[in-house]
Parts: C-alpha cells; structure tokens; sequence
C-alpha cells in the first residue's frame, strides 16, 4: 500500500525529472510512429504504382495463341472471378524525338517499352485512366479524351493515317516532347517466320521499320521505373506495327477478389488448362508438337505463364521489406536510447534519496518495497511517455502535410518534394496493431530501464544509506 | 515493577570496521539488557560508538559476533524480512537529523511506519486517527499538512517522535535527540521524550548532553566499546 503512495508522492514532488524522464520515452515514440507510418504509406504506394500500372493477374500463351479467344475461354473458365480482362502486346524498341528540333537539344535514342493496350478495356483492369488523368499540377487529364486515349482528334492528321501514342512522364521529359510533337519508333519485323522446312528465320531476315507517332498524352504512375520508359500505344496500332509473334502477348485480369483470388484462379487453370490450349488457338491451327507430345504429363507452366503483378517485382517488394526492418531496428534503437532517459532519471533519483531509502528501511520496508516504489515510479513514467508519445504520434501523422509546411516554411528546403513523388500528399499508413506492440515494447524497456536503479535502491545498506551525507 | 520483563537483550556485541589496512575495533564486546518501562541513557564521547551500537541494537546493522534479542526473539537468526518486520513492529527510532522524509507532510511522516506495516487496510481508520492523537499530544494539531521544509528544527523532531510511536513500539532508540536543537527547544524535546518514555516501553537514550542523561532511570558510559554504569550528577538526579 505504501509503494503506490511513495511513488506517487516522489513523482509529485519530482514532477520535471518525471517530464524529462516521460518527454524522452514520448518523443522517440513519436518518431518511430512517425517514421513508420511514412515508410508503410511509401512502401504501400509504391506496391500501388506497381499493381496500377499491372494487373491481378497476368495469362501469358507461350504458343500461338489468338488472345481474343483466350479471353473467351478464360472468362468461361473464371466466371464471376474476373471483374474484367484486356489484352497486352508487350515489346522493347527505341524511340526518338522528331520534326522541328532546337539545335541545342541532343537527340539521342531512349530505350522504350512499349505497350500495346486496348484503351477503354485497360481503364477497367488497373489504374490506367487514373494514371492519365492525374498530375500534382493539373485537374483536366493528361490526353484530350479519356474514354478514348488513342484517338487521334485532329481532323488533318487523321487523314494521313497519322496514329497516337502517350509517352510515360519522365520519357516525355527526357525526349522534351509535348503533346501533339512527334516521336520515331523502330520495329524489327521477321520478314517470314518459318521456311517450308520448319526451321527457325534467319537474322537478315528481318526487316528494320520505323514510323512517326503523334504525342497524345502523358502517362504518370508517380513510379519513375515505369514512367521513364513507358509508350503506351492502342493495341491494334501495336499489331500493325510491331510482330505480334515476338512480342509478349497477355489477357491481364482484375480479380473479384485481387488480394487471395488469384490462388484460385491459378488452381482453376490448371486443373484444365489443355482445354483451355484448345480453345484459344487461332482457327485451323494445329496443337503445337511439343504440346501433343508432352500432354499427358505436362503442367500447365508448359502452355502458359500465369503471374499476379508482384511476381515481376518480388525481389523490390522483398527489398522494401528488409529495408523496412532496418528501419525498425534503427526506430527501435531511439525508442531504448530514450526509455534509458528514465533510468537516468530514476537513477539520479535513487542517489538523492539515499537517506529517504535509509528511513523507509529503518521504519521497516522491505528489499522489495523499497525496489517496488522505484520500478512503478519508472513504470508511471513510461505510462504517461508511452500514452502522450502515442497519442502525439497519431496527431503528427494526421497533420504530417502540416507540419511537412512548416519545415518547409522554417528551414527553406523541401524535405519531400511532390514533383519526384506522384503524391500530392506524404502518404502514411497506420497500423495500430503495431502501435499497440511499439507502445507496449516501449513499456516494457522502461521497466526494464527503472528495475536496474530500483534494485540498487532496494539492497542499500539500511545503517549506511542512513547516514549518507 | 515486582517482576522486570526483559525487552531487549544484547551480549558480546563485537563490531569493527575496516579502514584500509586499519581495523577500528568500534564495539568490544557490549552486553545490555533493556526491562520494559526503563529509561536508558548512554553518553560517551564523540566516535565511541554509540550510533553503531543504536545500528547493531536497532536491527539495522548485523554485529561481527554476539546476539540480540528483540522480545525473547534472536534477531540475528532471522531473515531480512522478518528483521525489516520486526523493525516495523516493536522499534521506534529518533534521529538527530529527524529523518523525516520530504516528500511527505507532517501527517504523512507520522503514518508511515504503520502503512508499511502488517494490516494497514483493516487498521486504516484506526491508525489515521493515532497519527492526529500523536501529532496532537507533541503539540503540533495544527501543522500537520506541513512538510519538513516548513518546520523548525524542534517541529520536525516531534514529528519524528510521533511517527517513532504510531505502531506502539517495545523499544525506542533516540540518537542525540537534542543534538541538533538549541537548548530552550532541547528542553522541549527531552520533557516530551522523557513523558513518552515512561510509558509501557523500553527507551535508549544516547546523549551527550549529562544532565539530559542524568533524568533517566539509569545511565551508562560507553568506552573502549563497552558499556559501564555510570553514576548521576546529584544535581539533575533530583530534577528527574
Ligand atoms: N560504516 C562505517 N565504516 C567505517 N567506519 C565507521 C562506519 N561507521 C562508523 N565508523 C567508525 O566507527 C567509529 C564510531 O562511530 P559512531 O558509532 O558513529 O560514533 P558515535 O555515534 O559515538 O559518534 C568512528 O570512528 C567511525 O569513524
Ligand atoms: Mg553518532
């Protein structure tokens, strides 16, 4: 009983060394809420950039296969599990800027990707329109009709058959091209696929195209990887341009459910998938001989590659992970250098209450009691740290864009500048499971951190700690 | 007083302390025995021992040999709890720095050892209500929200006294009570201590004022580290 009452009766009369104690544990919980709650919000963008710009999941044939009819069948397959598909003509060539140039500028050749969509059905599998339509800078899109990306509305240079492309943001930039400028892309075309005989085309078989495209729009994902090297372009220009047979051809699926569903899409095909062979083969074409050979005890990774959008980038999710355990160590580090800042307290605390200690032991206080007061004064004070830190924590993550302003205001620099970033706001996710075990962890360390100097109060000797000067 | 009950009983008490290569041989074989309702005194010059004598009797420090006897009890068998327990119950002690912990008031001080104490839920009411009898029987009814910082010298020593008999102690130690008071305040103290003292309780009283030891029943001079009767001043003997 009188362990609480002591303990409250020295918090009282110490009341700053209690804030100090208390202020240090809070402010290194603010900044380890802080700094995770930044991190999540990135690390959560940054996997948004990607699925955004991907799909829930991606069908690649690895035959010949007419993706209109692989569509049908997938969708027959799936049923109610899509929510919807587009096709995805998928190549890499180089590109360069064109007509009336500043001399100044270089015009060397940027290495493109170039992806061949289908403009309305792509809006429905990812974030395409949104990536089109947003800008940290401007409200109207980015292309003059959203509903239809590609359209060439210039009546003049419709006529000359003239065909659009939207360039990914940083490409734009690097080409300095605006919308209605023109850029070159090259294709390199078999000129046949096969001789009678079956056997693969030679190299000065192929035949080196080139054509202008109009700049129609930006792209931005606010994901530099992709904005840097991405042409989009209708899927019909694509075909017509490029070889459709040395490109990567997909059906790219938005999942009813996109977080677990793919699992069971994966199962539902390949518990089928030679059907799903049969069915998307182009009319009067004969099964591959691989496939016809190999049936009875081929998988079906054999005919096709079916992906979610994470599995390209699973060594950067993986990175993202590491490095956000890093950062929780490093966090950690600064919540113990501040929950120490109660053993420091606590321990000035027990030196200038030595003959305190004396007389509670003379009157008759246990090792224990003695060692009690001590530990629940630090526990007191890491209660009211843990709770103010938390719940300050909350507040600075809330106001984050706040006081993101008033850095920028007091110090003249721009810690998170939104021209690199596609967000117009820091973005930040709160986890409060982790919160809760943050606080709790910070808790415990400063009863750890009040027990060593509570201890060395409990076992003073009674006579000496009574005569202390 | 036909028959004398033994409170407290210490025989052989050795204790020395090591200073570097030097051993100081403080206590040599003290013998003491305390009868309930007796009034002690001990005087003896400055670094005799006395305040280790006070540490070994009072169940504060653990002599080198010998024994001591709290109530029939031998303290030094016990555990450190059942010695912290035994403190709690039957020692009161007075300090010449009263000792008086700052953090707390008048009031608070005085209740203390009994919230430290066995059964203080049942006794709350009980004890709270001592605690302001004894605050007022020292004469200080109306200081007892004040802390030590807002009282003389001779105020917080009462205080001390207060809190030294709220759990009706067997035997109460008092350090040079006086030594730290001027001496009209002193005169005070040592009236209210030797009140106190005649009470149902063993007093040790260690002094160096002679006729403040000359007022108890029986005095003794501790030298070479024992102790040896000492005579009274025919003066004060009177006075007592
Ligand atoms: N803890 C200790 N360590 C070393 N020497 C001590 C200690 N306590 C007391 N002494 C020595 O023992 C002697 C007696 O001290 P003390 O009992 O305080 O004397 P008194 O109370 O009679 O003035 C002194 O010489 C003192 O220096
Ligand atoms: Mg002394």
């Amino acid at each position: 009983m009188y362990v609480p009452f002591l303990s409250l009766r020295f918090i009282q009369r110490h009341w700053l060394m209690t804030l100090i104690g208390s202020f240090f544990v809070g402010a290194s919980l603010v900044v380890l809420i802080v700094v995770m709650a930044v991190m999540d919000g990135f690390q959560f963008k940054l996997k948004e950039t990607y699925a955004g710009s991907s799909a829930d999941m991606i069908v690649t044939p690895r035959f010949k296969a007419d993706l209109s009819k692989l569509d049908v069948a997938l969708r027959e397959r799936l049923g109610e599990r899509l929510v919807a598909t587009a096709p995805h003509y998928q190549t890499i060539t180089m590109v360069r800027r064109e007509g009336l140039v500043d001399p100044a500028l270089m015009e060397e050749f940027q290495v493109a990707q170039v992806f061949g969509v289908d403009g309305a059905a792509e809006q429905r599998v990812n974030r395409f329109r949104e990536y089109l339509h947003r800008a940290p800078d401007r409200i109207d899109p980015m292309v003059e009709d959203l509903d239809e990306p590609f359209k060439v509305h210039d009546p003049e240079l419709a006529a000359f058959g003239f065909e659009g492309v939207i360039l990914g943001a940083d490409l734009q930039r690097e080409l300095h091209v605006v919308r209605g400028q023109r850029i070159k892309l090259f294709a390199l075309v078999p000129r046949s696929r096969k001789d009678e005989k079956g056997t693969n085309v030679q190299l000065q078989d192929f035949e080196l195209r080139q054509r202008l495209f109009l700049v129609l729009g930006t792209y931005k994902s606010g994901n530099s990887e992709i904005d840097s090297r991405s042409v989009f372009m209708s899927d019909k220009t694509f075909t017509t341009f490029f070889d459709a047979g040395t490109s990567r051809r997909s059906i790219r699926a938005k999942l009813a459910d996109p977080d677990d569903g793919f699992q069971e899409c994966h199962d539902l095909l390949e518990d089928d998938w030679f059907s799903l062979v049969e069915k998307s083969l182009p009319a009067g074409q004969p099964l591959p001989p691989w496939l016809v050979d190999e049936r009875p005890d081929a998988e079906l990774i054999r005919a096709f590659h079916v992906h979610p959008w994470w599995e390209q980038y699973l060594n950067l999710v993986r990175a993202i992970e590491s490095e956000k355990a890093m950062i929780l160590v490093i966090a950690f580090l600064i919540v113990i250098a501040g929950t120490s800042s109660i053993f420091a307290a606590q321990w000035l605390l027990v030196s200038d209450k030595v003959r305190e200690i004396g007389i509670l032991r003379a009157l008759g206080a246990h090792v224990g009691g003695v060692a009690s007061i001590f530990v629940m004064n630090g526990f007191l004070m890491g209660l009211v740290g843990s709770a103010a830190g938390t719940g300050l924590g909350l507040v600075a993550v809330r106001y984050i864009d706040t006081i993101h302003d008033a850095i920028r205001w007091v110090t003249g620099r721009d810690p998170f500048n939104p021209e690199i970033y596609l967000f117009t706001k820091i973005p930040t996710r709160v986890d409060m499971t982790q919160i809760g075990q943050f606080a709790v962890a910070a808790l415990i360390c400063t009863l750890i951190a009040a027990a060593i100097p509570a201890i060395r109060a409990g076992f003073m000797d009674p006579a000496k700690a009574l005569h202390h000067e | 007083m036909s028959k004398r009950e033994v409170v407290l009983e210490a025989r052989g008490l050795k204790r020395s302390f090591q200073m570097g290569r030097v051993a100081i041989d403080v206590l040599q074989g003290l013998d003491l025995t305390l009868y309930r309702g007796e009034r002690v005194s001990i005087v003896g010059s400055s670094g005799s021992g006395k305040t280790t004598m006070i540490n070994m009797l009072g169940l504060l420090d653990k002599p080198d040999s010998g024994s001591v006897a709290l109530a029939g009890e031998d303290a030094l068998a016990a555990s450190s709890r059942r010695r912290s327990d035994m403190r709690n119950a039957s020692i009161g002690f007075i300090f010449q720095f009263y000792h008086l912990v700052n953090e707390l008031d008048a009031f608070e001080n005085v209740l203390l050892p009994a919230m430290i104490g066995k059964g203080w839920g049942a006794r709350r009411t009980e004890m709270r209500e001592r605690a302001r009898h004894l605050l007022d029987r020292v004469g200080l009814a109306d200081r007892m929200d004040h802390r030590p910082q807002e009282l003389s010298g001779g105020e917080r020593q009462r205080v001390a006294v207060a809190r030294a008999l709220i759990n009706e102690p067997e035997v109460l130690f008092c350090d040079e009570p006086t030594g730290n008071l001027d001496p009209r305040t002193s005169g005070g103290v040592q009236d209210l201590l030797l009140d106190l003292g005649n009470e149902d309780r063993a007093m040790l009283l260690v002094t160096h004022d002679e006729r403040f030891a000359a007022r108890c029943d029986r005095m003794c001079r501790l030298i070479e580290g024992r102790l040896e009767p000492a005579s009274k001043p025919a003066a004060a003997g009177g006075a007592a």
